[in-house]
């Protein structure tokens, strides 16, 4: 590269670092976006959500034993008690209505003869109202419910079925059963503890998935890279048409040179703007982007890429209008698809394959990579390869389509 | 001509001149269409991304360990395949499954011995920990501690009347099947759960459709941004004078002004009448069914909209300065108002946030319609709300409009 492409470079960088709007654009909004999405979905992938109190209505139209140790026990105490609110209404329709106006998470109906049904061995129903629009506090709800009446049937079980066993076997009679049963009542309270099956739930190997606004700084630092490279690319439309390109080639700075400074700056350009948003994210968010080489390395070929991407999309915008509708047109979807805004490991098979065709999706696997802790540009290789091939076709294509005629 | 045909006429103009620009049309048509037709097919109720892969290693193959699989595959969220523990382990490294459940042989021998039985559940840890899936393992789980309850306290009962241990192993058991058997046809207490919905039955959604949300919230969003990009226009003919040239002509400024505010609306209500035709007819999306509240809905969100165009118009000076204020007043709210996510699914303090723009009384509105297949009745505070927006909005803008 001579060092007049170098000058023609730095003349540019030195225009667009000026640009108030630009920086404004491609590094506040970013840092915004990023933490908004941080925000919003770190409590669900990490496991933590917290959901506020989850207004429940309770209609009792039992009143038994059972139905006030479910009320007034479980619901009213405890930690399922410090989840919930709960208040009463007088009918289910009432009920029903609360829920459906979205007033209520959901709604508990005990009809009568629950608890006269459990204490009895017979089959016995409750009944829940859920906000097809809350449907994850419902959720919840409904699994605590369940629970319950698991508690319930625990007892209801072991002891119908030890007395139809005992009769059966002929060990007792039907009379001792009965006049067994009030202190059977209490004897089953030393099995009930028993678990049975013991649940482990463990993590499989692999990398942690990380933190979400970790992600997001990847997701939308990547995609307002592409942002920031069309605005840089429209500038080489603009001075197309204004004639300053033509003017240019009246010097003795041959055309190549000139194309070369401006694709230089362009790469430039991607390569500040996302070192700076590391910079911003690492200190403001406290952002671990991982080994300084490697992400070096992931920015160098990513900034690379977007430029060929960049230089592609005037030299099909072809003006710089164009680019202005154009470019977010290509890019909004092209993210997404990448996994800018949910993860790839969301979507399903075929579209996964998909979004192998996007810029967006090596690069976040690159920088995600280094992320979760890569020390070895032998990690990152397929993402590397993948932009530099992706950098070399683009840049080629768009460059020659660019012909300053 | 009068005062209001003129109006009228510098309304239907701006129409006219949108429709011919491509630009104004990827941005007010294309676009949100296609962020709807991607966001629904990887959250979409046909989608299988709106089912978690699962797989169960079911090293036992008894009626017990049965149970783990019969149980998910009844889950319409939760995607089911069966698949050997070598196996399991590499579904789960290749991401493919976001959770295996191992059930080791000897489960149910366990179980009908009186020991202690194991299932892990191993989850990528790319997806994070499968609370739904953790909640189906635990309730089955449950079902076969009620089992085993029932069996150790018949056993226990049955040693101790007779004083013989060694018919212990044998009534547990038995008593283990019976306590089982009580589980079908009706399980010994029943949750009915109703979704409580005025759609009509057919019509009533049992799965979170990401069609539902997405149609909506890209609507919501882009109608948002033609607005700006309208206050955009404005601002450049301010720029340019051609605004100040009108002023030359015979016509009132109110019309001028009214012509091109009655155009942005005008411009606003073809695009969301494309975009609710568009999603119903092609896409299948369900716009709930009470086409009056639909319609209210829409008349008051492209009130506060055209209204927050004109303020912005007014306030702003140039057209740069529209391009950066662009994403705070499109983007940020309708992310915020539950635009790109059910509000549900956020933290409490942004859920009130939601409430501080007008796209999230939209959204409100919206659910409320679709969701909840509720009418006229329901949707009155929303409208308010942004009828309320739209006032606030016209009286700042047109009071401190200039032409030049």
């Amino acid at each position: 590269m001579t060092s007049k492409a170098l000058f023609i470079a730095a003349k540019d960088l030195s225009i667009r670092a000026r640009d108030r709007r630009a920086l404004v654009v491609l590094l506040a909004m970013p840092m915004a976006l990023i933490f908004i999405l941080g925000l919003v979905f770190n409590p669900m992938w990490q496991g933590t959500a917290e959901f506020q109190r989850i207004p429940v209505v309770v209609v009792d139209q039992d009143q038994g034993e059972i139905a006030r140790l479910l009320v007034e026990q479980v619901l009213g105490t405890g930690e399922i008690g410090r989840m919930l609110r709960v208040d009463h209404a007088g009918q289910p329709a009432d009920a029903r209505n609360l829920v459906l106006r979205g007033r209520r998470a959901a709604g508990l109906v005990i009809p009568r003869g629950f608890s006269q049904a459990v204490m009895t061995g017979r089959p016995a129903r409750l009944m829940l109202f859920t906000d097809p629009a809350q449907s994850i506090r419902a959720g919840i709800v409904n699994s605590i419910v369940n629970r319950f009446g698991a508690e319930v049937v625990k007892r209801q079980v072991a002891i119908t079925v030890a007395a139809e066993t005992l009769i059966v076997e002929r060990i007792m009679t039907p009379a001792t059963v009965v006049a067994a049963i009030p202190s059977w009542l209490k004897d089953v309270e030393q099995f009930t503890g028993r678990q049975a099956v013991a649940i482990a739930e463990e993590r499989g190997s692999g990398p942690r998935f990380p933190a979400a606004i970790d992600y997001y700084a990847v997701g939308m630092g990547v995609m307002y890279l592409l942002f920031g490279v069309s605005m840089a690319s429209q500038s080489i439309l603009v001075e197309r048409r204004e004639g300053t390109l033509a003017r240019m080639r009246t010097t003795p700075t041959g055309s190549s040179d000139i194309i070369a400074g401006k694709l230089l700056a362009t790469f430039l350009t991607g390569l500040v703007q996302f070192s700076l948003l590391v910079l911003f994210t690492s200190v403001f968010y406290k952002v671990r982007w991982g080994s300084p080489l490697l992400l070096l390395l992931m920015i160098g070929a990513t900034a690379l890429a977007a430029a060929g991407l960049g230089t592609f999309l005037a030299a099909l915008a072809r003006t710089p209008e164009a680019v202005e509708s154009l470019a977010p047109a290509i890019i909004l979807p092209m993210s997404f698809l990448g996994g800018a805004m949910f993860p790839v490991y969301f979507m399903p098979p075929w579209l996964e394959y998909v979004s192998r065709l996007t810029f967006n999706r090596w690069a976040l696997d690159g920088f995600l990579a280094i992320m979760a802790g890569a020390q070895t540009p032998v990690a990152i290789w397929q993402p590397l390869l993948a932009l530099l091939a992706m950098s070399v076709v683009f840049l080629t294509v768009g460059a020659w389509r660019l012909r300053f005629r | 001509m009068t005062a209001l045909r003129k109006a009228w006429t510098i309304a239907l103009l701006s129409l006219t001149i949108t429709a011919r620009d491509r630009g104004a049309l990827l941005w007010r048509l294309a676009m949100p269409l296609l962020m709807t037709v991607l966001v629904g097919a990887v959250f979409g109720e046909g989608a299988a991304g709106a089912r978690t892969p699962v797989a169960v290693a079911d090293e036992d193959d008894s009626t017990y360990s049965r149970l783990f699989a019969e149980r998910l595959g009844k889950e319409p969220t939760v995607g089911l395949r069966k698949t050997t523990g070598v196996e399991a382990r590499a579904l789960l490294e290749d991401g493919r499954v976001a959770a295996v459940i191992f059930i080791p042989k000897g489960f149910a021998a366990r179980i009908n011995t009186g020991k202690d039985a194991d299932v892990s559940v191993r989850f990528d840890p790319r997806r994070g920990p499968p609370m739904l899936v953790t909640e189906i393992v635990r309730e089955v789980a449950m079902r076969l501690a009620v089992d085993a309850i029932a069996g150790e306290f018949t056993a226990a009962l049955a040693v101790r009347e007779t004083q013989d241990p060694s018919l212990g192993p044998a009534v547990r058991r038995r008593a283990i099947d019976r306590a089982d058997s009580r589980w079908s046809p009706t399980p010994p207490v029943t949750v009915n759960v109703e979704v409580a919905s005025a759609l009509a039955p057919d019509r009533r959604q049992r799965l979170p459709t990401g069609m539902e949300q997405a149609s909506p919230g890209f609507a919501v969003m882009f109608v948002m941004m033609a607005a700006a990009m309208s206050a955009a226009t404005l601002v450049v003919e301010r720029q340019n004078g051609t605004l100040a040239r009108l002023m030359t002509t015979p016509t009132r400024r109110a019309s001028i002004l009214g012509g091109k505010i009655s155009g942005i609306y005008l411009q606003g209500v073809v695009q969301m009448g494309i975009l609710i035709i568009v999603g119903w007819g092609l896409l299948g999306v369900n716009w709930g069914q009470a086409p009056a509240a639909l319609a209210l809905l829409v008349a008051t969100y492209l009130f506060s909209a055209t209204g927050l165009g004109v303020m912005l118009a007014a306030v702003v000076r140039t057209e740069a300065q529209v391009s950066t204020l662009f994403p705070v007043v499109t983007i940020i709210p309708a992310m915020l108002g539950g635009a790109w996510w059910p509000i549900e699914v956020a933290p409490r303090y942004m859920q009130t946030l939601a409430y501080a723009v007008p796209q999230g009384w939209a959204m409100t509105g919206f659910v409320n319609i679709i969701t909840r297949g509720l009418g006229l009745a329901e949707v009155l505070p929303q409208a308010a709300a942004l009828a309320g927006f739209g006032i606030a909005f016209f009286v700042v803008g047109i009071l401190l409009f200039r032409f030049e």
